[in-house]
């Protein structure tokens, strides 16, 4: 290779790194736009929204270069330390590679925005928003890469998050158009340039090594951080290998997930009650009540364990060697994650419910000429009202399926991260497929939308889907079949254990048909396919993953 | 004598690389075995799918009798392993991982395990990622042999790690197997560690096993020897069944396997005389397989 | 028991025992009845197999240098004036061979070591007037 100028090499290297995940957004943007355009006829406002969330963040996999993990944003520090023993200036490292970062961002968006202008016509705004993208690129990496600090990393980015966001947020007018005026784009660049310059700092002192720093090869994803597994401290049972392994994943897995929880819950009543004297946090504390659920719910990830370390996946060779069954450890790690899962959505439950009950202190609140106080408490009536007429053994079946629906949630993630450390090139293909479906489908109901009927209006958007959803149910069911076999056939589950799974899932069906009935849903007068259809997936996929889980940690565990 | 590993035409590849290939490896109880090879060689490979870390696509492995893919809690439980890596949780406190392995071996020796702790001196409140290198193989030691296990595996149990600890884990190897006469797999980069603690020792070289015996049967088979010449040579001499030459000029040092005869009578062909013959170590054996010869040194 | 062994000498580690035993045994450092480490506190020892020391072990044994006192562990024998003879002839004998080499290597003839070994012999002696025979070094 030919020796080039350092620039061209870092811009090169950043390329490289980041260029898979560069097409994964660019497909991820059109398609998440193109179906709230078409089939949930979104105003352009949304689709704008969404590419600009898309596009906001700072390339993950040059993030990862410097270790931790997604949740925590990955770890704070500048990622391309391995320059810092070449012959090129601080500036040109760092100049380089915050350029690309946000150039290649805003390119991204840019074509993105052109494409569905061009496609399907809302006007969404091009190089109005570039200046703001720029400038806000350069404040993000520049708060991330210059310094070390956890606890700086994180306000740094709040600090930057904020102000950006609030502007933009302002000016986004109703007939979508953003506008800034010339001082707000001067005061943005000049943010960029401030930020450019408080990166150079920090990396150079991070180069001199003053910086306070974790040794940098431990490029590894360890699962939650240390300190959170040391929090609660209580000793290991020796008495049978089964309390040993459940108090090994509570320490790890269990309890960091319940304690993240609790931080979550704290939240919620803090807003609400910093909102009856403060109007200006109100809507802040409702989002906060409203994302606090699904927040707690992504937590329930990687219950196996998976680390990552220099690109490779494995499970932990520690817990690998342990004389214990794979199916056993399975369900026991899905079982402490499902518990602790399940404790913390009860304590952030409780938590958003009794900070909704302040509603009623936050007296006359206008909102678009409207008073919002009262709608929110009907609303709140209404679910007690709904929630008191429940006879007790209804409440029994809600309380079963929502712990049985959090179960699968954990064991199918669980599943699906092992299966992709064991066979990426595999899942990648059946991933990159199901978005192109996603696409395709978009496409058609596009064409059906624009009109271009006849050779479309066989297949609409609508049908298609459906037949694919037949499709993926049959090969299920195949799957199902499938790995009950194959599980049985290398000993993995016992039959005992095989029949118990069944039991389960037979009971879940009949729970979850006592929650829908409860609901109203008239079942006995329904169409025999659809019915087919309502009860099908809720028996299978309790089936279907209680024999993935194992099947895949056996996979993972004996490569 | 117990069949403790029979391992069986194994063959793994990784993608296109071949890591191992038609190994066959067989353990008696009592015994030390060596694994040796340059990195690579498929040593690792060899000792995970005995643990059930790999799973054995074509031919077969079988610990205790049983398949450690198919039955890991049969195999494991009697196996103790130390990693290369060193792979303990960070979070964990020297206690805490004592009380978790324990948990899962009935055969758990409480006072011998808490002997250990105090001759390596370490204090069981500290958490794993607050020890040093040779601490963690230390406390990796502790749970691996504390169970008293029927077979003991160590994948480069003295890498990176100083006298102290080397003597350590060399100390353990010997009292897993006065005791009771318990086994030990394990593989090694420091030759002079493998010829004295090894009974058999098996060279690997990219996934094949080109030796494996008792080691005094391979010495046995290979001398090396001191030639010297009476013309000056600028070139290595070319000798029947010689392996490896180091030297320059006259004198040369001669690594060869096989018939002594054949060797003698090469020499004396090219006009030169053994002065002294001697079994080879077993690092000059694997340096002379692995096939690299000296360049002939500067005459004086 | 004061022994040490090599791994570079290329000489089997048991043989270095057994040798180094016999060595013992042969010298009066190690007496008749003595009895010598257990297999294990050797082998921790030496940093060897302890199967390595079972060998030399059992060699010696069957050479007659040791006997196994059931239940007690390993004692020299008693009485083995003659096989140390045969043995202190053996080590010497290996010494010279050793020096043979080594003579040989150098341009010594024997003659000129037969010599050699006399005048210092006479040297090492105190109070003797034998004179040290004019030694020419005859390059070959």
């Amino acid at each position: 290779m030919t020796t080039r100028s350092p620039i061209v090499a870092i811009l090169w290297e950043n390329w490289r790194l980041s260029r898979v995940e560069a097409a994964q957004r660019l497909a991820q943007g059109i398609v998440a736009a193109s179906a709230a355009l078409t089939f949930f006829h979104a105003d352009a406002a949304v689709a704008f929204w969404i590419l600009i969330a898309t596009h906001s963040f700072f390339w993950f996999s040059i993030a990862k270069l410097n270790g931790g993990q997604f949740f925590d944003g990955y770890k704070p520090g500048f990622p391309f330390y391995l320059l810092y023993s070449r012959p090129v200036p601080t500036v040109t490292i760092v100049g380089a590679a915050m350029l690309y970062d946000a150039v290649s961002c805003t390119a991204l968006y840019l074509v993105s925005s052109a494409f569905l202008r061009f496609a399907f016509g809302p006007p969404l705004p091009l190089f109005s928003v570039t200046v703001f993208l720029v400038a806000y690129h350069f404040a993000y990496t520049g708060v991330q890469w210059s310094t070390r600090n956890r606890v700086v990393q994180w306000i740094g980015t709040m600090a930057t998050f904020l102000p950006f966001f609030a502007l933009l947020k302002n000016r986004v007018a109703s007939p979508l158009q953003v506008e800034f005026s010339l001082l707000e784009n001067a005061l943005m660049v000049l943010v960029g340039v401030v930020s450019f310059g408080f990166a150079v700092a920090g990396v150079a002192r991070q180069r001199r090594g003053e910086a306070r720093t974790a040794p940098p090869w431990t490029v590894e994803w360890r699962g939650f951080s240390d300190w959170l597994a040391g929090l609660f401290r209580f000793p290991c049972p020796t008495s049978s290998p089964a309390r040993a392994q459940v108090w090994f994943d509570l320490k790890s897995s269990g309890l960091p997930v319940l304690a993240i929880g609790l931080a979550i819950a704290i939240v919620p009543p803090l807003l609400f009650a910093i909102g009856i004297p403060i109007a200006f946090v109100r809507p802040h504390a409702l989002l906060s009540a409203m994302v606090s659920v699904p927040a707690v719910l992504i937590l329930g990830g990687n219950a196996f364990g998976i680390r990552r370390k220099q690109g490779r996946t494995y499970a932990s060779a520690f817990e690998a060697t342990q004389a214990y069954g794979t199916a056993r450890l399975a369900g026991l790690k899905v079982l402490v994650r499902t518990a602790c899962l399940v404790a913390a959505l009860i304590v952030v439950g409780v938590s958003v419910w009794a900070s909704s009950s302040l509603v009623s202190a936050w007296g006359d609140w206008v909102v678009n000429g409207k008073a919002a106080a009262p709608g929110l408490l009907r609303r709140r009536r209404a679910i007690e009202l709904a929630v008191g007429t429940m006879t007790a053994y209804e409440w029994l079946a809600l309380a079963f399926v929502a712990t049985i629906v959090v179960a699968v949630i954990v064991a199918s993630r669980a599943a699906f991260t092992a299966l992709r450390a064991r066979y990426p090139r595999r899942v990648n293909i059946a991933v990159w497929l199901l978005l192109l479906h996603g696409f395709v489908v978009v496409l058609c109901g596009l064409a059906f939308q624009r009109g271009i009927a006849s050779p479309f209006a066989f297949y609409s958007a609508q049908d298609l889907t459906n037949r694919v959803i037949a499709v993926v149910g049959a090969a299920s069911v195949l799957a199902t079949a499938y790995l009950f076999w194959s599980v049985l056939a290398e000993r993995l589950l016992a039959l005992r254990q095989a029949c118990g799974a069944i039991l389960v899932s037979a009971v879940f069906a009949a729970a979850w048909v006592t929650v829908v009935d409860s609901t109203g849903v008239p079942l006995s007068r329904m169409p025999a396919t659809d019915a087919v259809r309502l009860l099908m997936w809720p028996t299978l996929l309790p089936l279907m993953v209680s024999v993935l889980a194992p099947w895949s940690l056996s996979r993972v565990r004996h490569t | 004598m117990e069949q403790i590993v029979d391992v069986n035409d194994l063959s793994r590849s990784f993608g296109s690389k071949r890591a191992l290939d038609g190994v066959s490896f067989r353990a008696t109880a009592g015994q030390v075995y060596g694994l040796v090879g340059a990195n690579g060689a498929g040593k690792t490979t060899l000792l995970k799918h005995l643990l059930g870390l790999l799973r054995a696509t074509t031919g077969s492995v079988r610990v205790f009798g049983l398949d450690p893919v198919r039955d890991p809690v049969g195999v494991l439980s009697r196996i103790g392993y130390l990693s290369e890596e060193r792979e303990l949780p960070e979070w964990m406190r020297v206690d805490e991982l004592l009380d978790y392995t324990r948990a899962f071996h009935p055969t758990w020796d409480g006072s011998y395990a808490r002997e250990l702790l105090e001759s390596f001196a370490l204090d069981p409140s500290k958490k794993v990622k607050e020890l040093s290198k040779g601490m963690r193989a230390q406390a990796g030691l502790i749970a691996a042999v504390a169970h008293r296990p029927a077979l003991l595996i160590l994948d480069e149990p003295s890498s990176g790690l100083d006298a102290v600890v080397r003597r350590d884990i060399l100390d353990a190897i010997v009292r897993t197997v006065a005791d009771d006469g318990r086994t030990v797999i394990f593989s090694s980069h420091l030759l002079d560690e493998v010829e004295r603690m090894s009974d058999h020792v098996t060279l690997m070289h990219h996934g094949r096993v080109t030796l494996s015996g008792a080691l005094d049967d391979v010495r046995r088979g290979y001398q090396r020897s001191r030639v010297r010449f009476v013309e000056h040579l600028d070139q290595p001499p070319v000798l029947a069944t010689a392996l490896a030459m180091e030297g320059g000029g006259r004198t040369w040092s001669v690594v060869h396997s096989g018939s002594l005869e054949q060797f003698h009578h090469s020499v004396l062909a090219l006009g030169g005389e053994v002065i002294e013959s001697r079994d080879a170590t077993l690092e000059e054996i694997f340096l002379a397989r692995a096939g690299r010869t000296r360049q002939p040194a500067e005459v004086a | 028991m004061d022994i040490s062994i090599n791994v570079t000498d290329g000489v089997p580690i048991y043989r270095q025992i057994v040798n180094q035993v016999k060595y013992l045994v042969a010298s009066g450092l190690l007496l008749p009845g003595e009895e010598l480490p257990p297999i294990r506190t050797l082998a921790l020892q030496l940093k060897v197999t302890p199967n390595t020391i079972v060998k030399a072990y059992g060699e010696l044994e069957s050479s007659g240098v040791l006997h196994k006192r059931r239940g007690s562990g390993t004692f020299v024998s008693e009485g083995r004036q003659q096989l140390a003879l045969r043995e202190r002839r053996r080590i010497i004998e290996q010494r010279i061979d050793a020096l043979l080499a080594e003579a040989h290597q150098l341009n010594f003839t024997a003659d000129d070591i037969l010599r050699m070994v006399r005048e210092r012999k006479a040297a090492m002696d105190p109070g003797t007037t034998a004179e040290p025979a004019p030694v020419e070094k005859v390059e070959k």
